[in-house]
């Protein structure tokens, strides 16, 4: 057995997880998507961290 | 040079070429997709996610390695490569966070007693994977069968880290300390410039230097973590992605993630809820894992043949695997979300992370022979 065997499995587990994600998730509204870069967009960081505080 | 006694046949060539070019092609319209259907910004981070992964796996530059032979045989060059980019994405970070008001957000979180136990615990179980938080995703993809099956078992213990971190918290931590402006930035790289010279001090004349391919390495990872804190405005993180994944199937199945004092926060409940698509670690962790497959076809790397490993191994891979993901969270970050980006963006417990990560570390590489995984 090869590399081959254990790199398709993560790949099926890549496609598997997304496809799992986009059927049991709110589908993503592209209207409601935030600025391009966060650099300049006048808006606060919104985005979950490792290191944010649980009361953030 | 080619040796035209092993050349590779044309028709053998020309498959691999094509491959390679679907790949690459995939990747490409997978980002292009979900920036025109998600969100542009999410379609940058799966390409950054994707220059992590290309840049870790293409230069071999993780950091339990390194780690390891700074321990094991003193050589510093991998070590002090991270130091470099550490210090390379302070440079930038640092006077970004000063100017841009709430916009941007450092990897800040205090010390504390369960913070400086688990990244003890982080710091062991990477040596017995050789894999770290972002390592165990380049592991898998590419290929490498400990990384493949450590990763669940970093997702489930990343949900159930969190899901406790309330309380391990509530042990006793001191306040936020983070290192702020130029008196920050100029603290922040005199203790880098300190650590490097102790780790030079300690190594051998023959090895006190960083091999050329590091320098590249530290540069370009630096060129893409300062990228991910302009386009998301958080540094460069891991676990939170791994744990939201085991959260959300937790939650598939009927496991409830509201009694959790982290999970239930409206924010997490939100994270949750809404797409992978739309999660800033989730998408860098994903393009981690392509970039580091598209290097593994590149390289011609798949054919190698998978290695046979005692029970005993596999058993610590699962154990590990778990351990890394519960403790990655209980000190507020792996080595990527805590010591990297911590320290580059002015946070005391990036320090404390690294001092008993390390510490762990050492541990880890003398239990390696005894648990099955190689010397």
């Amino acid at each position: 057995m090869t590399r081959r065997l254990t790199a398709a499995i993560v790949a099926a587990f890549v496609v598997g997880l997304l496809s799992f994600d986009l059927a049991a998730s709110t589908p993503p509204d592209i209207y409601a998507q935030p600025p391009a870069i966060a650099l300049g967009s006048n808006a606060a960081a919104s985005g979950a961290h490792c290191a944010s505080l649980p009361t953030d | 040079m080619a040796n035209p006694a092993i050349a590779v046949p044309s028709a053998e060539r020309s498959s691999s070429t094509l491959t390679r070019v679907a790949l690459i092609g995939a990747a490409l319209a997978f980002a292009l997709a979900v920036g025109l259907l998600v969100g542009v910004r999410y379609g940058l981070l799966i390409l950054i996610g994707l220059g992590f992964g290309i840049t870790l796996e293409g230069f071999r530059f993780g950091f339990a390695g390194p780690w390891r032979r700074m321990i094991v045989e003193r050589d510093p060059g991998g070590l002090l490569g991270h130091l470099l980019a550490i210090a390379l994405v302070a440079v930038v970070a640092f006077p970004l966070l000063a100017a841009s008001g709430a916009e941007l957000i450092g990897a800040h979180a205090p010390v504390g007693f369960a913070m400086v136990g688990g990244a003890f615990v982080f710091g062991l179980s990477m040596q017995l994977v050789m894999g770290c938080g972002s390592g165990s995703l380049v592991n898998a993809g590419s290929g490498n069968p400990v990384g493949v099956v450590a990763l669940p078992f970093f997702a489930i213990g990343s949900f159930l880290g969190a899901y406790n971190l309330v309380w391990w918290t509530s042990l006793g931590a001191l306040p936020v300390v983070a290192l702020e402006g130029t008196g920050g930035l100029a603290v922040t790289l005199a203790a880098l410039g300190a650590v490097a010279a102790l780790v030079l001090w300690l190594a051998p004349s023959g090895v006190r230097r960083i091999p050329r391919r590091y320098v590249w390495a530290a540069a370009t990872l630096a060129v893409f973590a300062i990228l991910n804190i302009v386009v998301a405005g958080q540094p460069w993180g891991v676990v939170y992605g791994l744990g939201l994944w085991a959260a959300k199937g937790a939650s598939a199945v009927g496991i409830p993630t509201d009694p959790s004092a982290f999970w239930g926060l409206p924010a997490n409940q939100e994270r949750i809820a809404q797409s992978l698509l739309t999660d800033v670690t989730s998408l860098t962790n994903l393009g981690l894992i392509g970039g580091a497959l598209l290097v593994t076809v590149w390289r011609g790397d798949l054919g190698k043949a998978l290695p046979r490993l005692p029970a005993k191994a596999w058993a610590t891979t699962i154990v590990a695997g778990f351990l890394l993901g519960y403790s990655s969270r209980i000190a507020f970050g792996c080595n990527v979300g805590a010591f990297f980006s911590g320290i580059s963006t002015g946070s005391l417990h990036g320090w404390a992370w690294f001092a008993a990560g390390f510490a762990g570390s050492a541990v880890g590489v003398r239990l390696r022979p005894k648990l099955g995984m190689g010397g």
